[in-house]
């Protein structure tokens, strides 16, 4: 049973449903969203085979005005500077010194109104695209890339998520749950990769053609598509112990500890970066958490004090690996912090006029899309959603985000069709 | 009237500067009064009022002496216009009365003239008697004496009727001269009953401070004061003569109230939230210590000028500050884990103590002057040897500390620590039993310790269940009881008699109070609170 979620707010709705490998039966069984969709376009996806992302969820909210859209000597602004970054004209706060000098990779949204302040409902918007609807589903980000961008055939989950913190569910929908996120633990390797040493290799393969020959059986006049699915679990789970290696992060240079920091989240960006190197589709870091309800300040000094250095390190080894240019960095929250200090020095949720920054693949560097006022209660320039956010990067991976997903014939906006992408940030 | 108007300009400038005297009492009584430093033995409100109302009262006396003369020239002025209206009375009584008599003598004159006429074709008969004779010479004469008289008369008149002219001539010429000396007269007079009217409010204010024996009662507490500011206050300290009570701000700024008017005078100089200030005595009245790191020296006490020296003292929020017993030293401590000891006289630093792991919230120096301690947000409290500057030991606060696994994040930390009195007990402030980290749920708790051994007595608690932390600590200048301020979903002040853990009195307020400073009288506290106010209690029975 998965413990609720630690938010300041007391949030029951943050579960985590799955686990990699320790859950990935009991998940299958549980693919109530698969209708046998078509894989209609793989043409596309192969254009966009060397295409990559990876997402840093900030966990809790965190503050615009702390991060990408410092307002100094504001009633609101708190009591950081901003600090000049890589970018001249662009400023962010001096919480980041580290993710200053790499903002020339980085352009940042400072119109975002999500227009949602609860931790669940904000997520979804922002893993999504769309905000929560009754008895319908939609596939998660990382599940949507998988789907896009994951070569035919490969034997990796296309979408992984690093799980330093409460975790959006990672759900496929209708997509199926090959393309739902493998959550691994932050502390590395996840828990019964490896076959147990007492099982040898004649007694596995007979237990494999047991199980084979079971299910066949049960197959017999039954065919449809969660049994496939259900088949198709094991063999990938087959498959990947091929190439187990990915998650042996044992492997990782110990230097690099010191350069990432010797921490969880470190840990799990060294991890991140791995897996992409060894050609991961998606990747998701979680990072928290920012849910300052009290004490704003204290809690980002400590907490962006880690990411800062932490993230920054990260997009400069994607970019001297020569992996930015195909992989897409966005770092996101469920939503911002109330430009308003609260009577415990904290800031509260806030989805009305907020930030969201992004790098790499498909993206000018350096840009700045949308505006707030002067104390950054309201957006006053190029206001956007999940929806524009979500044909933005589409775009930026070579994707077609007007082209609708098909749910058993019906059509499923990949972007809200009322929405475009912030084509000023794009490269 | 530019003439009239110059006294005029004066008494307009007499008026401004008695305003500004009026506005910031403190300046011109701080100049002339001795210097109390930061050591300096605390004086009771008593004292102060008494002073003021001896200042009030000489001030209005110099007033009403400035402006004699312009009751002087007016009086004399005035009796000028009375003598010309008087002459002018006289002198036209007189012409009128002469007007009135030449014509009558005229009228004897023409009289005389045909008796005259007529004694003379008497005598001038034949054989005329000698008595004709005689009759006409007397009626001759007696003609020729009225018509003298007339000349004699009009002549009267003519100087009459000048003498008339040049009263209301006189009259006339005083008038404008005497409008401009009443104006100026009631102009001073406004003054000087101005003046007598403070100095009168002085002497009335000794009146409602009945100290009642110069002991504090926790158990009166009661809210006197509210000061409004724009912005929020962090933290406040009134300076060691209690006269003004000084807040650091979120505007980036030092605010010094008169607590008693609200009058108020701001010192900019900072980048960042003010978070700390101290008071270092006559020649750099005080220091303040802000989040950008800086720690800025002010030589001046009106909020006109800049800063004397600017200093990059940490990296990272400046938190706290404490001047040493025998105002040698400064100590800042920030969120770079460092404690920075500095000269007082000239801002050259002495030595940076290294050796916390977290943030540092708090610093202090026992009442000996020989220790110094700093607590930081992992409830490390270091107690380092001030002759040597060398760290004699740690002290265990971490019941106000926490690592929330949830939140990944340390909550908590040593906000407020004051030794008692006679140094036998160090008190820390701060928040246990954290259930929620993020939304700032725990406990105000305040952790005992005996000085000489370093152990933790007892922690104590609010009697009342109330949510939060305590951010300000001060033991009562007897060291009887010590008070805590804090809040969180709503404010308080405890009072704890250190032996016990419970608190025996608890005052609420509807805000939460970041702070505590007690005026050096004991009698009165006052707390910054989230609502941008100050408030200052009374610990003394209402009048």
């Amino acid at each position: 049973m998965p413990a609720p979620a630690p938010y300041a707010c007391r949030s029951a709705s943050h579960v985590s449903r799955r686990s990699f490998l320790t859950g990935a039966t009991a998940g299958t069984l549980g693919m109530l969203g698969f209708h046998g969709m078509a894989r209609a376009e793989g043409a596309q996806a192969l254009a966009s085979a060397q295409k990559q992302v990876v997402v840093f969820f900030l966990h809790g909210g965190v503050s615009q005005l702390e991060t990408w859209d410092p307002k100094p000597g504001t009633p609101t602004g708190g009591p950081f500077q901003p600090i000049q970054t890589s970018v001249p004209g662009v400023q962010i706060c001096e919480l980041l010194p580290y993710t200053a000098q790499i903002m020339h990779h980085m352009a940042l949204i400072r119109g975002v109104n999500t227009a949602e302040g609860d931790h669940a409902k904000g997520q979804y918007i922002m893993e999504t695209g769309h905000p929560q609807r009754q008895g319908f589903e939609y596939p998660a980000l990382g599940s949507a890339m998988a789907y896009h961008l994951q070569p035919p055939g490969s034997p990796l989950p296309g979408y992984i998520n690093i799980n330093t913190g409460a975790a959006f569910p990672q759900e496929a929908a209708f997509l199926g749950p090959r393309f739902a996120g493998l959550t691994l633990p932050a502390a590395g390797t996840p828990a019964n990769l490896l076959r147990p040493e007492s099982i040898t290799d004649t007694q596995d393969a007979a237990r494999r053609a047991l199980r084979q020959k079971m299910s066949a059986r049960f197959e017999q006049g039954r065919k449809g598509a969660m049994i496939e699915a259900y088949n198709q679990s094991h063999d990938q789970a087959a498959n990947l112990l091929s190439k187990k290696d990915v998650f042996d992060f044992s492997r990782m240079p110990s230097t690099d500890e010191a350069r990432y920091g010797n921490h969880e989240f470190g840990k799990a960006c060294r991890m991140a970066l791995r897996m992409l190197e060894q050609g991961i589709t998606f990747v998701k870091v979680g990072h928290t958490n920012y849910d300052t309800h009290s004490e704003n300040f204290n809690f980002h000094i400590e907490q962006l004090g880690e990411f800062d250095r932490t993230f920054a390190t990260f997009v400069t080894d994607l970019a001297d690996r020569g992996l930015l240019k195909h992989t897409l960095v966005i770092v996101m929250s469920e939503f911002g912090r109330t430009p308003r200090i609260n009577h415990l020095v904290g800031r509260d949720h806030w989805g009305t006029a907020w930030s969201v920054a992004l790098g790499g693949a498909g993206i000018q560097g350096g840009a700045v899309s949308g505006k707030t006022n002067e104390d950054g209660t309201k957006v006053i320039d190029r206001e956007v959603n999940g929806g524009h956010l979500f044909h933005t990067y589409y775009r930026a991976v070579g994707l077609d985000p007007t082209k609708s997903f098909y749910n058993n014939g019906q059509p499923v906006d990949k972007a809200d069709h009322k929405a475009e992408a912030i084509s000023e940030i794009l490269a | 009237m530019i003439r009239a108007a110059r006294p005029l300009l004066g008494m307009i400038a007499g008026v401004t500067l008695l305003a500004a005297v009026v506005a910031a009492p403190g300046r011109t009584l701080a100049q002339s009064a001795p210097a109390v430093g930061a050591t300096g033995a605390p004086k009771t409100a008593f004292y102060f009022a008494a002073r003021d109302a001896q200042r009030y009262t000489e001030r209005a006396r110099e007033i009403a002496e400035q402006h004699r003369g312009a009751f002087v020239e007016q009086r004399r002025l005035l009796a000028a216009q009375a003598t010309a209206e008087q002459q002018k009375v006289a002198a036209d009584a007189q012409v009128a009365a002469l007007s009135a008599e030449i014509p009558q003598i005229e009228a004897v004159l023409a009289q005389t003239a045909a008796t005259q006429a007529g004694a003379a074709a008497l005598a001038a008969t034949p054989n005329a008697p000698e008595s004709f004779k005689l009759a006409a010479a007397s009626a001759a004469q007696l003609q020729a004496d009225m018509a003298k008289l007339v000349e004699q008369r009009k002549t009267q008149l003519a100087a009459a009727t000048q003498a008339q002219a040049a009263a209301t001539q006189q009259i006339a010429a005083l008038a404008p001269t005497l409008k401009a000396a009443t104006d100026n007269r009631v102009a001073a007079e406004k003054i000087v009953t101005e003046a007598a009217t403070i100095a009168k409010a002085a002497v009335d204010r000794i009146a409602t401070l009945d100290l009642k024996g110069d002991v504090p009662d926790p158990k009166q507490a009661r809210q006197t004061q509210k000061l409004s500011h724009p912005r929020g206050l962090l933290n406040c300290r009134f300076d060691a003569e209690g006269q003004w009570l000084w807040a650091g701000g979120e505007d980036n700024a030092i605010h010094r109230f008169d607590w008693i008017t609200g009058a108020k005078e701001t010192f900019a100089g900072h980048k960042s939230w003010v978070g700390s200030l101290a008071f270092l005595g006559e020649t750099t009245p005080f220091v303040s210590g802000g989040y950008e790191g800086q720690l800025l020296f002010w030589d001046t006490l009106t909020g006109k000028g800049a800063p004397t020296r600017t200093i990059d003292a940490h990296k990272g929020f400046l938190r706290a500050m404490a001047v040493s017993p025998d105002g040698q030293f400064l100590v800042t401590c920030g969120n770079d884990h460092l404690v920075k000891v500095w000269k007082t006289a000239d801002a050259t630093p002495v030595i940076t103590l290294e050796g916390h792991a977290s943030h540092v919230y708090s610093v202090g120096f026992s009442p000996d002057g020989k220790r110094l301690v700093s607590g930081d947000l992992k409830g490390v409290v270091k107690d380092w040897d001030v002759s040597t500057w060398k760290l004699v030991r740690d002290i265990d606060a971490k019941v106000m500390w926490k690592f929330d696994e949830g939140f990944k994040a340390d909550v908590g930390g040593v906000r407020c620590l004051d030794f008692s009195p006679d140094g036998k007990l160090l008190a820390l402030g701060g928040m246990g039993e954290v259930s929620n980290a993020f939304a700032g749920v725990g406990k105000p708790i305040v952790v005992i310790v005996d000085w000489e051994s370093g152990k933790q007595l007892r922690v104590l608690e609010s009697a009342e269940a109330v949510q939060g932390s305590v951010y300000g600590l001060k033991f009562s200048r007897a060291g009887d009881f010590l008070i805590g301020a804090g809040g969180g979903s709503g404010g308080a002040l405890w009072f704890w008699n250190p032996a016990e853990v419970k608190s025996f009195h608890m005052v609420k307020i509807d805000q939460v109070a970041r702070d505590l400073a007690v005026h050096p009288d004991g009698l009165r506290l006052a707390v910054p609170c989230f609502d941008q106010s100050l408030r200052v209690f009374d610990l003394t029975p209402a009048p």
